[in-house]
């Protein structure tokens, strides 16, 4: 039992390891992937910024306009809603799009000797752009609302390495099973679109009864979404939520190691099955 | 680059891969995560126990039919598949073309293509920089390699390919039927590049054109139906392997049905002893029907059938006539012609120059051979028609005649220009200058 633990550790390791050898190569290819996406529209890399003021626009007109949310916190809802969308977005899209990574890359995986672990990487290398471009949007929308930037917002780079390691974990596991099992796909999709409304994205967590909102903190995006908020509206340390924290890198290097391990089996049998 | 050991850079021992058939995708999931590793499958062997050890610095042939494993024995090398059981050790990097463009993104240009390839391979940007001007240069695709890969023409992009991978340094490299698509310019200039690097790099080269596997690899290995069958020099291992094709063809194709098999070389032999007839089914003849040629075969020295030819050979041509009617001079003729129908050459002749021989009286069956030896003609197919006649040499009637009555292949190891061969010797004088 300690052997094969062993094993599966050093199989872990080797497999977390090559990403970094291939820093290259994941570097080069996520240049690709936005390349491939914006180069050839007219606006290009304008569409990065058009997509998420959009949506910010709906949101804000729907709920701050329309159905005039009030304040929270006493910072506009608009505000307070896009650092939440911020790292939902962020992460939805990385889980999203990895998915399929594998099944809509044949003439990578069958032909040639590729790592094809790198792919949810490439995917999450790539979507920084979007994300940049979102937490831009999001500090301009707090200096125009007089809300101020502190140092808390430095957190942010702690609370995206979370969403990193959650997403890959997922992503991983996701993304190799999509291989035999096309409809994964969908579920995920259908998953992300739930996920979306049963986490404390648009709506606060304390409108909730107590005990709904212990149920609620399970969900390990919400550790990441408060923390977001945290950065630049509550000005909160990372460290007051320290049991939250153990929970969530709990869950989150258990998904990591099982996405990874279930990843490294079922490789080896992607040419075959593609 | 780990340190090969014993001068080996690719070694192979009881390698089999097996391709699991499952019903669904979904037994194959079920499977890969089960925990006591419950079968839900049916197997197929793509390769069954294939052992070999390739030293370094030479150019490897391997051949076989479709289907006999070749491409999946280079992409267990290359490391695109995992084998079933076995194992592949693999020393240094390999470079492979293993299918048209395989890697190469369409969306993108060539250059982009060429510095991504570099960069999978293991070179950073910088190095990719330095090569660039040289693959290119290599490739010869003109402004092209600005163009995505989609617009380009198949051959392009095995140039484009080819290109890479020459350039980026393989310690192995491995080349599956790519260069079929190149112009014979192109072609010359792999070969020519191929001669070059294999001092510094072992190459493994899948084909099926003979004369290449002759004129440029030092060893061969022959794939049957997932086995190794033999490996050796090229030169024997494509007499057999050519034999082989011409007798076997109908076979290949039903490799589930047989779990087990002796090895090809057995079969060959037994093949030679079986005198078949050639087919006369399709073939077209015409004639007044007053003789008839029951058949008409090539032998060799022994007695065998000969199907492959080679130059020099003791060749025997054997009518089995049956005449109707009594002829006063009979004739026997053939022709052969080469794979376009030109007739490259014809004889024709009196049986016997005593014509009223016992043999004529109508209804027996003779036999008449016509002995020789083989020409020193090109590589290619060649087909023999034959007739019989009635009357002189310069004018007579044919009694039956069948148009291309069997094939036979020629085979001759140096490729060359035009039909016939000769022996030549080639001398260099110099006269020194004061």
């Amino acid at each position: 039992m300690i052997i094969e633990l062993r094993g599966l550790y050093r199989a872990f390791f080797e497999f977390v390891r090559l990403l970094f050898d291939r820093r290259q190569l994941i570097w080069e290819m996520a240049r690709r992937d936005l390349v491939q996406k914006y180069v050839g529209s007219r606006v290009g890399l304008l569409w990065t910024v058009i997509h998420p003021l959009s949506l910010i626009f709906i949101f804000w007109f729907v709920f701050g306009f329309g159905l005039k949310h009030k304040p929270v916190a006493n910072v506009p809802f608009s505000a307070w809603l896009t650092a939440g969308m911020a790292a939902w977005f962020s992460f939805s899209g990385i889980v999203a799009e990895s998915t399929g990574v594998i099944v809509s890359n044949p003439h990578l995986i069958k032909k040639i000797n590729f790592p094809s672990q790198i792919l949810p990487v490439v995917k999450i290398v790539s979507s920084m752009v979007n994300h940049l471009v979102f937490l831009i949007l999001l500090v301009i929308l707090l200096l125009v609302n007089g809300v101020p930037i502190t140092f808390f917002a430095l957190q942010i780079i702690y609370y995206y390495c979370c969403l990193v390691f959650l997403a890959l974990g997922i992503s991983w596991l996701t993304s190799a099973i999509n291989v035999f099992f096309r409809d994964v796909c969908q579920i995920v999709q259908l998953v992300l679109q739930i996920m979306f409304w049963a986490t404390p994205i648009i709506w606060d967590i304390k409108i909730m009864p107590e005990k709904v909102q212990m149920f609620l903190r399970l969900n390990p995006i919400h550790y990441i979404i408060r923390g977001y908020r945290e950065s630049f509206i509550y000005y909160r340390p990372f460290w007051l939520h320290l049991w939250g924290g153990i929970y969530f890198w709990c869950v989150t290097l258990f998904l990591l190691i099982v996405g990874a391990l279930v990843f490294r089996r079922l490789k080896g049998h992607f040419p075959d099955v593609l | 680059m780990k340190e090969s050991c014993n001068g080996n850079v690719v070694k192979v021992a009881g390698l089999s891969k097996s391709y699991k058939l499952y019903d669904s995708s979904k037994d194959r999931l079920k499977e890969a995560l089960h925990p006591f590793k419950k079968k839900y499958y049916k197997e197929f062997y793509a390769l069954r126990d294939v052992s070999f050890e390739l030293p370094k610095g030479q150019v490897y042939g391997i051949i076989g039919f479709n289907g006999s494993g070749k491409s999946t024995l280079l992409k267990i090398i290359c490391g695109v598949t995992k084998p079933t059981s076995g194992e592949v050790e693999v020393w240094g990097r390999v470079s492979a073309l293993l299918e048209l463009g395989a890697g190469f993104n369409p969306e993108f240009t060539g250059r982009q293509n060429v510095f991504f390839s570099g960069i999978l391979a293991g070179f950073s940007r910088s190095e990719m920089k330095l090569r660039y001007n040289d693959i290119i240069a290599f490739a010869d695709i003109g402004d092209f390699v600005e163009q995505p890969v989609k617009s380009y023409s198949s051959g392009m992009v095995m140039r484009l390919a080819f290109s890479v991978a020459i350039h980026i340094d393989p310690d192995i490299l491995v080349i599956d039927e790519a260069l079929a698509v190149g112009d014979a310019k192109f072609r010359h200039k792999c070969m020519a590049r191929i001669r070059v690097i294999k001092d510094k790099c072992t190459i493994l080269f899948v084909s099926h054109d003979m004369s290449a596997i002759l004129s440029l690899c030092d060893r061969a290995l022959w794939l049957d139906r997932g086995k190794l069958v033999m490996s050796g020099e090229p030169k024997e291992i494509a007499r057999l392997y050519t034999e082989a094709t011409y007798e076997g063809t109908e076979k290949v194709f039903d490799r589930q049905a047989e779990p087990e098999r002796e090895t090809l070389t057995t079969e060959i032999s037994k093949l030679a002893s079986e005198s078949t007839l050639p087919e006369e089914a399709s073939v077209d003849s015409f004639g007044t029907g007053k003789a008839k040629i029951i058949s008409s075969r090539l032998v060799g020295v022994n007695g065998e059938i000969k199907k492959n030819v080679f130059c020099g050979d003791q060749l025997s041509l054997i009518f089995s006539l049956q005449l109707k009617e009594g002829l006063k001079h009979p004739i026997v003729g053939f022709g052969v012609a080469d794979r376009l129908g030109l007739m490259v050459m014809g004889f024709h002749d009196l049986i016997s120059s005593e014509p009223e021989l016992e043999l004529f009286i109508p209804g027996n069956v003779i036999e008449v051979k016509y002995s020789f030896v083989w020409p020193d003609l090109n590589s290619g197919t060649y087909a023999f028609t034959v007739a019989i006649a009635d009357g002189i040499l310069e004018d007579h009637k044919q009694e039956h005649w069948i148009h291309e009555a069997f094939v036979v292949n020629c085979i001759r190891e140096k490729p060359l220009h035009g039909m016939f061969g000769m022996e030549y010797s080639l001398d260099l004088h110099q006269t020194l200058k004061e």
